[in-house]
This record gives structure tokens, sequence and C-alpha cells, in this order.
């Protein structure tokens, strides 16, 4: 690891202030992933600017409108055990109960978790791919077991986090802030597949900063839940995974987000598939039918096929389990 | 919105490093005073600086938990934390829960339900179970499994874990 200077920042806009004054900075949260990339030379900042410093920026509460506003240093552990998330938010603290283990969900923070690096073998390891300047993307004919199935353009990766699809299924946004303003960002169009004139995976300038994750008031009645298949029972990351939040109004589905993860270089919305639900009565036939749509156009490589009978049976599962409960 | 960029000598006095600086850390009840760069993990800093050598270094990444330790009683992987970050923090590892008076009721039922066989994984299976025993006096075995999710033990010795964990738990159950 390149020797750096360490900064404890005291406010928001002290921490903005020094993101513009090092171009060299970073931010470090929970560090479980930068330090990991600091080990690796796959990230060489000279100065870090802690964020856990910052009073109040730990913060999970309802604003006036019932919306929930999580602080971005929130730890992963603290939001899944908040009381008022268990109630009305369920499918946040079902995606973080499946994420990592124990010790690192109360290192972890949610800003840091949306913007973690992929974990493709190559980019990990001693290779110059595509991501790290090099020509191409070394998966595509290689070991593409881990690789995405969905969306890529010059990356094959996939986001690797479990909490951004379950965010992205509730319709959340993040608020960003750089030195001249102030802007929020729907998690929609906030994670990117890389490209060449854009290698990131987010929208996120390098001097600019996560404040607040904003999760929208869920429709009375509306119900989520989360499903990951992973290779072991914990501390793996998705080998596909489906988060799904369904509301209904007497039998019919008034709205549903289908988000999947693990497959894409962002969490991938299955749009077409809800549309196949939206407004109709959720029968066993019509769900098998959503399920074979939400991986309609799947671009498998050599060797994650299998990635798409995960997405289609996660799909099928989640969607059967979310009817089945709200029936009892 | 107005922003007041701090002059780059007001910035020079609150960075530290990348030289080596002083830490005040608070490792099981002691104030210690050490010399060491802000890349310095506080694995590092308790195993070579501070010669407590309980917590072990197999993976440094995350990966196996050996190197778990607990910061104001939660446990976390010293391995992926800067030593800098825990300075204010109430540090507790292994060594901590034996001196002075004796074993902890947790290291007891551990040698007697032999609980290991290398070893090297207990540390860290034990401080993971302090925390929860000290949150929960009387855990269930799913909250035990929970507990301990994040410690690989690569000699499999998992059912005498959760066997010795249940013990301390049935003890607290009847007083
Ligand atoms: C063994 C292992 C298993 C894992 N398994 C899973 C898993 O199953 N599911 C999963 O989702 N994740 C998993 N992870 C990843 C882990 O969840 C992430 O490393 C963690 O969430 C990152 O959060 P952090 O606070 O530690 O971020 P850091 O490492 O501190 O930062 C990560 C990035 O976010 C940036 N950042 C942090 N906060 C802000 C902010 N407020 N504004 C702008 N930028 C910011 C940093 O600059 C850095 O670039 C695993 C990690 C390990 C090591
Ligand atoms: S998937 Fe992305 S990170 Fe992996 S080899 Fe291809 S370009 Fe590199
Ligand atoms: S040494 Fe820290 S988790 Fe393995
Ligand atoms: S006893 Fe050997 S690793 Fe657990």
């Amino acid at each position: 690891m390149r020797p750096f200077e360490h900064v404890d920042a005291t406010s928001v806009s002290d921490a903005i202030a020094l993101l513009k004054a090092e171009p060299d900075g970073t931010i470090i949260a929970g560090g479980t992933d930068l330090l990991d990339l600091m080990k690796d030379g796959l990230a060489s900042p000279r100065v870090l600017i802690n964020v856990k410093t910052i009073d109040g920026l730990d913060r999970i509460e309802a604003d006036a409108a019932g919306h929930l506003i999580i602080g971005p240093i929130t730890t992963l552990a603290r939001l899944a055990e908040d009381a008022r998330v268990r109630q009305d938010f369920l499918l946040l603290s079902e995606a973080i109960s499946v994420t990592a283990s124990p010790q690192l969900r109360n290192m972890a923070t949610v800003a840091g978790n949306v913007c973690q690096r992929p974990r493709c073998w190559y980019y990990r390891g001693t290779f110059d791919c595509f991501l790290k300047g090099g020509n191409s993307c070394l998966a595509v004919g290689g070991r593409s077991r881990d690789s995405g199935i969905f969306g890529a353009a010059e990356c094959a990766a996939v986001n690797p986090s479990d909490l951004a699809p379950a965010l992205l299924a509730l319709g959340a946004s993040v608020v960003i802030e750089n030195a001249k303003r102030r802007r929020e960002v729907p998690l929609e169009s906030f994670f990117t597949a890389p490209q060449k004139d854009r290698p990131g995976f987010t929208v996120l300038g390098r001097d600019e900063m996560i404040v607040e994750v904003k999760v929208p008031k869920q429709p009375v009645g509306s119900r989520g839940i989360y499903l990951k298949a992973m290779e072991r029972k914990t501390w793996s990351f998705a080998q596909a995974s489906a988060a799904i939040q369904l509301s209904r109004a007497e039998a019919r589905v008034t709205d549903v987000r289908i988000i999947l993860g693990g497959v894409a270089p962002v969490p991938w919305r299955a749009s077409a598939a809800e549309d196949v639900l939206r407004g109709k009565v959720p029968t066993g036939e019509l769900i098998e039918r959503v399920a074979a749509t939400a991986t309609d156009g799947a671009h498998p490589l050599g060797q994650n096929g299998y990635k798409v009978k995960l997405a289609k049976a996660l799909v099928k599962r989640g969607l059967a389990m979310l009817v089945d409960n709200s029936r009892s | 919105m107005s922003r007041s960029i701090p002059s780059v000598r007001a910035l020079a006095v609150r960075k530290r490093g990348p030289g080596k600086v002083t830490l005040r850390l608070q490792v099981n009840g002691e104030e210690y005073a050490v010399l060491a760069e802000p890349r310095r993990t506080l694995l590092d800093v308790l195993r070579k600086d501070l010669g407590l050598t309980g917590a072990k270094k197999v993976c440094d990444r995350g990966h196996c938990g050996a190197c778990t330790v607990l910061v104001d009683g939660i446990p976390i992987y010293s391995c992926l934390k800067l030593a800098i970050e825990c300075e204010g923090k109430r540090i507790e590892t292994i060594e901590g829960l034996s001196f002075p008076d004796g074993l902890h009721p947790l290291q007891k039922a551990f040698i007697e339900h032999d609980a290991f066989q290398c070893g090297f994984c207990t540390p860290g299976q034990i401080m993971s179970l302090k925390a929860l025993f000290d949150r929960n006096p009387h855990p269930s075995a799913d909250e035990i499994r929970s507990a301990v999710a994040g410690n690989l033990c690569r000699c499999g010795a998992y059912a005498k874990i959760l066997r010795a964990a249940q013990a301390v738990s049935e003890a607290h159950a009847k007083g």
C-alpha cells in the first residue's frame, strides 16, 4: 500500500473542500473495499479523507412525507436492525442479512456499498484488462463464470452490491454534493456501464460526495423480497439475485419493480417483465411468463449461462412467495 | 450555498502522515502511544507494535475472520481497519479476556468442548461470541451461528464451537 496522508473531515463542506483541494484525495468510509484495492495497488490515493468523523451522517430518519433518509456513513448492520426499516422497508434488511459477513456489515457503509468496485477476477488480479487501461475485456472468451449476462459495453463485470438492487426496487435516490451544487440522482441513473471515455460504474465525480440516500415511502400493503443465489450459504457475492417490490389493490398488481443483481454492470431492471405483470392478477401461469421475460435478451458468455436459469428461477420464486404471503 | 476552501496551511496542519505519527490507542483498558504511519492497519499495530499476537493475520482481506477484534464492543476485521481511525475508541482483543481473573467462560467452554484443532481461528471466534454474549447472555443456537458466520475454521470445528457457546448460554439461563 502506498503511503498517504490522512484527514478527519469535520463537516460535509469540509470533506468536499478537501476533495477539491486534493486531486489525489479519496473518501474513506468503512474502508472494506478501498483498503483492499489499495493493498493491491488498484487505488493509490495520496490523501484519505475520513468522513466517519462527520456528525449526523449516520442518521436514519423519516422526513415529513414519510420518506426514509439514510446518512451515507450508516453501517449496513445498523440499517438492517433499524425498527422503521424492518417495519416499512423490509427488503433492505433482507438484502443486508445476506451481504458479506457480520463483521463486514458492522464496518461497511451504505454509500461505500453502492460505490464498491467490481470483483472480476482479472480486475482484482494482475491483468491489464480494459478496466485497468488495457485494450480488451479478458473475461470475454476467458474466465466468465462470474461475469454479467446483460448490458455490458466494454466490461462484462457485474455490480457486486446486494443493497443496490434492493434500493432500486424501492425507487431510491442518492443526494450528491460537490463544491458548487447539490443534486438528487435516482439510483437508476446513478449506476452506469463503463465505456471507453467514461470507465466508472457510477456517475459520481471524483470531487463529489454522497450525502444522503433517500427511499420513498411505499404504498400501503406494498411488500418486498430479496433472494440471492450464492456458491455457499454465507459471506459470498451473488451469482444472481432478485429484489422485488410488489404493490397490489384487490387481486391486481398496481405496481412492481424487479431488479436483478449480479448479472450486469448495473443493478439490472427487468422492465419488460414488470410490464407483463402490471395491472394483472398474478396467477401461476402469469408468473412463469414474467420470469421468462425477465431474462429475455440475455447474452451469456462461455461460462455463465447458468445465471440465466438462476435469475429466472429467483424471479419466479420471489413473485410466488410475495403473492402467497399477501393472501394470508 | 457558499463553501469555504480551507487554506493550504490549515490543511497541512490537519493532515497526518504520510510518515509516522503518534497514535493514542486504548487496548484492553490500557492506553498506548504508538508511532505508526496512517497506512498501518489496526491488525499490524496490535501484532507488530504492541506484541498482541492473539488476533491472527491470515488473509489480510476480510475473507477469514482470524483478525476479529472488538471496537467499542462491535466485532470488526482489524485487517481492513486503519489504526489511525481507532483513536478514542475502546479496542478489545483476546488478550484482554483472560487477564487478570483467569479464563473467560467462553475460553473455558472452548477447552472443555474441544472447540478447536489448530486454534488459529479461535481468538476470532471467541471475540465474535464475546460481543454476542455481552449483548445477549442467553443466545439461541441460530443467534450463535449467525454471530460466527464471519469466522472461518479451516479445521472444521464448527459443531464443537456451537456446542461450547451453547453450553455458556445454557449456564446463563440456569443463572
Ligand atoms: C470478503 C468480502 C465479501 C463481500 N461480500 C459482499 C456481498 O455479499 N454483498 C455486497 O453487497 N458486498 C459485499 N462485499 C463488499 C462490501 O459490502 C463493500 O466493501 C462495502 O460495502 C464498502 O463499503 P465501505 O463503507 O467499506 O466503503 P469504502 O471501502 O470505504 O469505500 C468504497 C468506495 O466508496 C467511496 N465512498 C464511500 N463513501 C462515499 C461517499 N459518502 N461519497 C462518495 N464516495 C464514497 C470511497 O471513496 C471508495 O471509492 C464484500 C466484501 C468482502 C471483503
Ligand atoms: S469484465 Fe471488466 S474487469 Fe473483468 S476483465 Fe473484462 S474489462 Fe476487466
Ligand atoms: S486476516 Fe482479516 S479477515 Fe482474514
Ligand atoms: S481450529 Fe484450526 S482453523 Fe479453526
